[in-house]
C-alpha cells in the first residue's frame, strides 16, 4: 500500500509538472515567438534523438543535483532527505520534461486561431493573463492527454526509480514488483498471490484512462471554433 | 472623437517585398472609411498596422497629433472587429463582450450594467448566457462588435466582418452597421474586397492596388470620376466594358469595329489621334435599339442574364463583348444594334484617366498664418487631390484663387463666391468637381 502511494506522489507530481512546464514552453516557442524560439524548438526536437539508456547517467547526476538543492533549502543532510517523502521530487520533473509532451502542447497551440491572442493583446492582457484566461481554457483536451501520459508512463517506470530510491520505504509499485518476484520467498509470496499483485498495479491506470477518456472525446466536440 | 494621420507608410515584410508604398491618408471625426482593393493588395495588412499587430516599416501614424508607431496595441484604444469573429468559444456571450472591458478600472457592476446596454442595442440580451457556438453566423457578428464597441473607444477598425456571412444576412448587417456607426459616432476604417459594400457603407472610399492607393474619394466621386481604369472595373457592378481602342479623328476603332462616340470624349481625345488608349463605358449607359443609326454596332446577344429589374445581355459586335443593361420588358431580338455614344470614359495605355483639365490647384492669397481649424480644411482638402499653394506668385493654369480676408471670410476669384468658413467652401468646391 505504501509503494502505491508513492507511485501516486510520482506520478501526480508528474502529471502537473508535465502539463504546466510542457504548456508554458509550448506557449512561449509557438505563440509568443520571442527571437531565437526556433533554435529552441530545434533543440527540443533534437534531443528526442537521444536514447533513453543513453541520458541516464546525466540524468542520475541531475537528480543528485536536484538532491543537493533540496538539501541547500531546507537543511536536511542528504541522507535525511533520503528518508523522507523528499526522495521523490525530482521525479516530477523528469517526467514532465519531455519532447514528446512539448510537441502535443505546440501543435495544438499552432492550431488555434492567432486573432485569439490579438484581441487579448488589443484589449491590454498580459501574456501570463493571455495564457490562463484564453489558452488554457481552450487547451483542456490537450492538457488531459498530457496528464494521462505522463501518469502511466510514471507509473510504468522501473530502471529510474530503482536506481535512485535508496529507502525501501518510498519504493515505487513497480520497484517493488520487481524485488518481490525476484525474491518471492523472501516476502512469502506463491506465485499465484504474485499474479494477482500483477493484475493490481495494472489496474490504476487503466480506470484512469476510462474516467478522463470520456472527458477527452467531450471536450474535443465543444472546443470546434466556429 | 478620433482623428488619424498616416503619412507616407511603407511596409516590408522581407527584403525587397514592399506590401505598401507611401500610403498617406488623412481621417477625420466620425468618418466612415472603407479600404477596398482585390485581395493581397494590403489592405489588411493596413489595418493591423493602424492596431498596431504589424509594425510599421517607416512612415508616421498619429492619432488625434500622438505618435502611435511604438505603442502597444492596447495603448492606442481601439477596438478590432475580425474577419472571423475571434470569439472565445470557452466564454459565454456575456464573457466574451465583458473582455472587451478587460484592464478597464470599472467596478464589475459598472461592466454588467455597460454589457447589458450594448447587448440590448444589439438585440443580444437575451442571449448573454449562450455560448457562441450556439449562436448564429450573424448573431456571433454581433458579439464582436459588441465587445469592439462596449469600451466606447473612438476608433473602430473591421476587417471584412461581413465575408463569413450568406448574401441575406451581409445585406441586412450591412444596413445594421451603418446604423451603429451613426449612433456612436466612431471613427471607423472598414475592409473589404466588396465593392458594393464599400459603395453602400462608405463616407470616402480608399481604393488600394498593389500597395498602392489609386484613388481617394466619396462613392459617387468614384463612380462618377474614376481617375484610374482600375477604378473604373472596380467600382460599379455590372462592371465597366472596356475596350482597347484607336481614336481616328473622328470615331473610335477598335477590334475592326468602328463606332461613333459623344462629343464630349472626342473634345478629349482631339490632340491623341490615332494613339492607342482604352475606351470605358458603363453597361448601363450602352444603348440598344432595333433600329439602326450612324455610328452603331450590329450585335449579336450570346447571354442574357436576368435580374429581374432588369437584364444584363452580353453582345458579340465583331471581336468584342460588349455588356448592356436593359429594361426587363425589353424585347430581345437575335440581332441588335449598340450605341456606345453614352457617358464614356478614356484612359491611357498607362491606365491613367484622360479628362478635361479639372480645377487642381487652390492658390490662397491674403493672410498667410490660419488657425489649426482652418489648416485641417485644407489639409482635408490637400486629401481631395487639391494642390495647395500659398503664395502670391503667378497664379498656374487650371487653379481657383482663393482670397483669405482677415474677417474670416473667403473669395474665389472668377466665380463670385463668398463663403464664411472653409468648411463651406469645401462643399462648393465638390459641387463645381
Amino acid at each position: 500500500m505504501r509503494n502505491v502511494l508513492n507511485s501516486v506522489i510520482i506520478a501526480g507530481g508528474a502529471a502537473f509538472c508535465a502539463v504546466v512546464f510542457n504548456g508554458l514552453l509550448a506557449y512561449v516557442v509557438s505563440i509568443l515567438r520571442p527571437k531565437g524560439n526556433k533554435a529552441v524548438f530545434y533543440l527540443i526536437l533534437a534531443s528526442m534523438l537521444i536514447p533513453a539508456t543513453v541520458a541516464l547517467v546525466p540524468l542520475y547526476k541531475n537528480i543528485t543535483g536536484i538532491y543537493e538543492t533540496i538539501a541547500a533549502v531546507t537543511g536536511l543532510s542528504l541522507r535525511k532527505i533520503q528518508s523522507t517523502f523528499l526522495t521523490l521530487i525530482p521525479f516530477w520533473f523528469i517526467a514532465g520534461a519531455s519532447p514528446f509532451y512539448f510537441l502535443l502542447f505546440k501543435s495544438h497551440f499552432d492550431s488555434l486561431p492567432k486573432e485569439l491572442f490579438e484581441v487579448a493583446s488589443l484589449e491590454g492582457a498580459s501574456k501570463l493573463q493571455t495564457f490562463f484566461r484564453v489558452v488554457v481554457p481552450l487547451s483542456v483536451p490537450t492538457m488531459m492527454v498530457v496528464g494521462i501520459f505522463s501518469i502511466t508512463a510514471t507509473w510504468n517506470d522501473f530502471l529510474l526509480p530503482y536506481i535512485v530510491i535508496n529507502n525501501q520505504n518510498y519504493w515505487t509499485v513497480m520497484v517493488k514488483l520487481f524485488k518481490v518476484n525476484a525474491e518471492m520467498a523472501v516476502y512469502g509470496i506463491t506465485l499465484d498471490q504474485f499474479l494477482s499483485l500483477l493484475l493490481f498495479t495494472m489496474i490504476p491506470p487503466v480506470i484512469l484512462f476510462f474516467i478522463f477518456q470520456k472527458r477527452i472525446t467531450s471536450n474535443v466536440a465543444t472546443t470546434g471554433i466556429k | 472623437m478620433s482623428r488619424i494621420s498616416l503619412q507616407h507608410i511603407y511596409k516590408k515584410y522581407r527584403k525587397d517585398q514592399m506590401v505598401i508604398k507611401d500610403f498617406s491618408l488623412e481621417i477625420f471625426e466620425n468618418e466612415f472609411i472603407v479600404l477596398v482593393g482585390p485581395s493581397g493588395c494590403g489592405k489588411t495588412t493596413i489595418l493591423r498596422m493602424i492596431a498596431g499587430l504589424e509594425e510599421v516599416t517607416s512612415g508616421d501614424f498619429y492619432i488625434n497629433e500622438a505618435r502611435q508607431n511604438d505603442k502597444d496595441p492596447s495603448g492606442r484604444n481601439l477596438s478590432f472587429v475580425f474577419q472571423n469573429y475571434a470569439l472565445f468559444s470557452n466564454m459565454t456571450v456575456y464573457q466574451n463582450i465583458e473582455f472587451g472591458l478587460l484592464n478597464k478600472k470599472m467596478t464589475r457592476l459598472e461592466k454588467r450594467l455597460a454589457v447589458e446596454k450594448i447587448a440590448k442595442k444589439l438585440s443580444l440580451y437575451e442571449k448573454l448566457g449562450f455560448y457562441p457556438s450556439h449562436l448564429s453566423g450573424g448573431q456571433r457578428q454581433r458579439i464582436a462588435l459588441a465587445r469592439a464597441l462596449v469600451d466606447s473607444n473612438q476608433l473602430v477598425l473591421l476587417d471584412e466582418p461581413l465575408s463569413n456571412l450568406d448574401a441575406v444576412l451581409r445585406a441586412e448587417m450591412r444596413t445594421e452597421l451603418i446604423r451603429f456607426q451613426k449612433q456612436y459616432n466612431v471613427t471607423s476604417i472598414y475592409v473589404t474586397h466588396d465593392q458594393t459594400e464599400a459603395m453602400t457603407m462608405a463616407s470616402r472610399i480608399v481604393l488600394l492596388i498593389d500597395g498602392r492607393i489609386i484613388q481617394v474619394g466619396r462613392p459617387e466621386q468614384m463612380y462618377n470620376n474614376p481617375n484610374h481604369l482600375d477604378v473604373a472595373t472596380f467600382i460599379g457592378t455590372p462592371e465597366i466594358n472596356v475596350f482597347p481602342a484607336i481614336y481616328d479623328g473622328v470615331k473610335m476603332i477598335s477590334e475592326n469595329n468602328i463606332f461613333a462616340i459623344s462629343n464630349e470624349v472626342r473634345e478629349l481625345l482631339k490632340d491623341r489621334v490615332s494613339a492607342n488608349i482604352y475606351y470605358a463605358i458603363r453597361p448601363q449607359d450602352v444603348k440598344v435599339s432595333e433600329v439602326k443609326t450612324p455610328g452603331m454596332l450590329l450585335g449579336k446577344v450570346e447571354i442574357i442574364e436576368n435580374f429581374g429589374y432588369n437584364k444584363l445581355l452580353h453582345i458579340k459586335a465583331g471581336g468584342m463583348m460588349i455588356k448592356a443593361l436593359v429594361p426587363s420588358d425589353f424585347v430581345i431580338r437575335d440581332k441588335l444594334f449598340v450605341d456606345l455614344t453614352g457617358k464614356g470614359f478614356v484612359f491611357e495605355v498607362g491606365k491613367k484617366r484622360i479628362s478635361e483639365s479639372k480645377i487642381k490647384t487652390l492658390v490662397l492669397k491674403g493672410r498667410r498664418h490660419f488657425s489649426a481649424e482652418e489648416n485641417q480644411v485644407i489639409r482635408e482638402l490637400k486629401n481631395y487631390g487639391y494642390e495647395i499653394v500659398m503664395a502670391d506668385c503667378d497664379t498656374p493654369e487650371n487653379s481657383y484663387v482663393i482670397r483669405c480676408n482677415n474677417d474670416k471670410t473667403y473669395e474665389i476669384e472668377g466665380l463670385k463666391l463668398k463663403v464664411h468658413s472653409l468648411k463651406e467652401l469645401l462643399n462648393h468646391l465638390s459641387d463645381i468637381r
